[in-house]
């Protein structure tokens, strides 16, 4: 059915200005999508299932501890700077995009560039809140919530971690001539990734911090 | 398939049509304009848990908030407005198929949503500042670590000092017959000296012990004032297993 669309679509099209030359058939597939950005939104629903398990388990743990256990610690300035950082880093992430589409190549790897630091700067916040939580004699194993806390937050900031490295490969590639505005499916990729992991902050910031 | 395009270009890596459609039907969104809206939403949620703080009213509004930021997300940062339904269909049948009623279950069957939050009923929780945020006072110290004896029926040492604030790592050697536990009051003395007699009162179950073995367990020493101590399996406490921590 979607390849039919995709068909109509292209017909569609067709009455369109044309304002270029016409591209040679694609790789053929059965949903006429392209396969890799098929399978990230695949490994995108897999990765909500991933962390809506450690969500569930944070929210079970939440409140079995008293405030001066765990919860007391947190500070809520720090993960709301937090928040406005990852933010714009989608901001800057997805004009890199804009900017490749657009055949700006140098702007998207100032973009990617800003997006890589502003992760950076986020995971300095992180590493601030878990000095501060050890500090206060709350490591991984000092209960319940503590544990639900790092393996929830701990993972996430592995994901940014990750989504780092995967936009310094990006602008390395960029570099080396690998991305053109005919071929940027690569930043697309990095850039679903990259707001995916914002997106799972967007949900953290709220049942960790405000309820 | 033909395919108009914003250049002219001899080379075209075959791979790229696929985001080429999905863009051309992007309506060049206002990437900028879904930052201010979604830092404004982020303002408000902030807002509402400063001014708030313990209103469980505020919690579907804030909920509310994150769904709509996280659909800004979803259909202008990461393109599922335009893109095709079928990326949508997988993320959607991901998030709302599994991820949510998973949630949902979870904490509908383990931790019901309470209309009086439990942390407030918690011991400290009403102390002031200084018991909320025990960090702040600078005489807490290190972390303390006990042992004690819990027997058939009583604790020993059955009273112990500590500082509001400080981290009690509590370990309990059951010496008796039957289970045991150490619960803490989350009153002072002044308030119930026999708290075990009052189901209204909060009190926390720091640790339990078997018969025989040995149980740990930590709490943090709440505001300042006498607490009790106790075992909290029905008849123990007025057996005599109970104690007192003075906590500066």
């Amino acid at each position: 059915m979607a390849a039919v669309d995709k068909l109509e679509q292209g017909a569609r099209r067709a009455d369109e200005p044309l304002k270029g030359v016409l591209i040679p058939e694609h790789v053929e597939t059965s949903t006429g999508l392209d396969h890799r950005k098929m399978v990230m939104w695949v490994f995108i629903a897999s990765e909500s299932i991933f962390f809506a398990a450690l969500m569930a388990t944070y929210l079970v743990n939440r409140d079995k501890v008293s405030l001066e256990e765990g919860p007391g610690h947190l500070d809520l300035a720090v993960a709301s700077f937090n928040t406005f950082i990852l933010l714009f880093s989608s901001l800057t992430m997805v004009l890199a995009l804009q900017a490749i589409e657009r055949a700006k190549k140098g702007r998207m790897i100032f973009l990617l560039v800003a997006t890589a630091f502003w992760g950076l700067v986020f995971l300095g916040g992180q590493a601030f809140e878990y000095i501060e939580l050890i500090n206060n004699g709350i490591t991984f194993d000092t209960n319940v919530w503590s544990s639900s806390f790092f393996a929830l937050t701990g993972f996430h900031g592995t994901h940014v971690l990750i989504g780092i490295i995967w936009i310094v490969m990006l602008i390395i590639r960029a570099l080396r001539g690998g991305i053109s505005e005919h071929n940027h499916l690569a930043v697309e990729l990095g850039g679903l990734y990259w707001h995916f992991v914002d997106l799972v902050w967007v949900v953290l910031f709220t049942i960790i911090y405000l309820i | 398939m033909e395919h108009g395009h914003v250049t002219a270009s001899a080379h075209t890596d075959p791979s790229d049509l696929v985001a080429e459609e999905a863009r051309i039907k992007k309506a060049n969104p206002n990437y900028i304009g879904v930052f201010v809206i979604l830092g404004i939403l982020t303002a408000i949620e902030i807002g509402l848990t400063t001014l708030f703080e313990n209103t469980i009213g505020r919690v579907p509004i804030l909920l509310a908030l994150t769904v709509a930021k996280a659909l800004l997300v979803v259909l202008y940062y990461m393109h599922l407005k335009f893109d095709s339904k079928l990326y949508a269909g997988f993320f959607g049948i991901g998030v709302f198929v599994f991820a949510l009623p998973y949630v949902l279950s979870m904490v509908a069957l383990l931790a019901p949503i309470q209309l009086v939050p439990v942390r407030e009923a918690m011991p400290g929780a009403h102390g002031g500042e200084a018991a909320a945020r025990p960090t702040r006072n600078p005489n807490a110290g290190p972390p303390l670590a006990l042992n004690m004896e819990a027997g058939d029926y009583f604790f020993k040492p059955d009273a112990f000092d500590s500082n509001s604030g400080q981290i009690v790592r509590l370990t309990i050697n059951n010496s008796g017959s039957v289970e045991h536990n150490f619960t803490l009051s989350g009153v002072t003395k002044d308030k119930s000296a026999e708290p075990w007699k009052d189901p209204n009162i909060a009190a926390e179950v720091v640790a339990h012990a078997l018969a025989g073995s040995t149980g740990k367990g930590n709490f943090t020493a709440p505001a300042p004032g006498e607490y009790v101590f106790f075992c909290s399996i029905p008849g123990h406490a007025e057996l005599g297993m109970h104690g007192t921590v003075v906590i500066k």
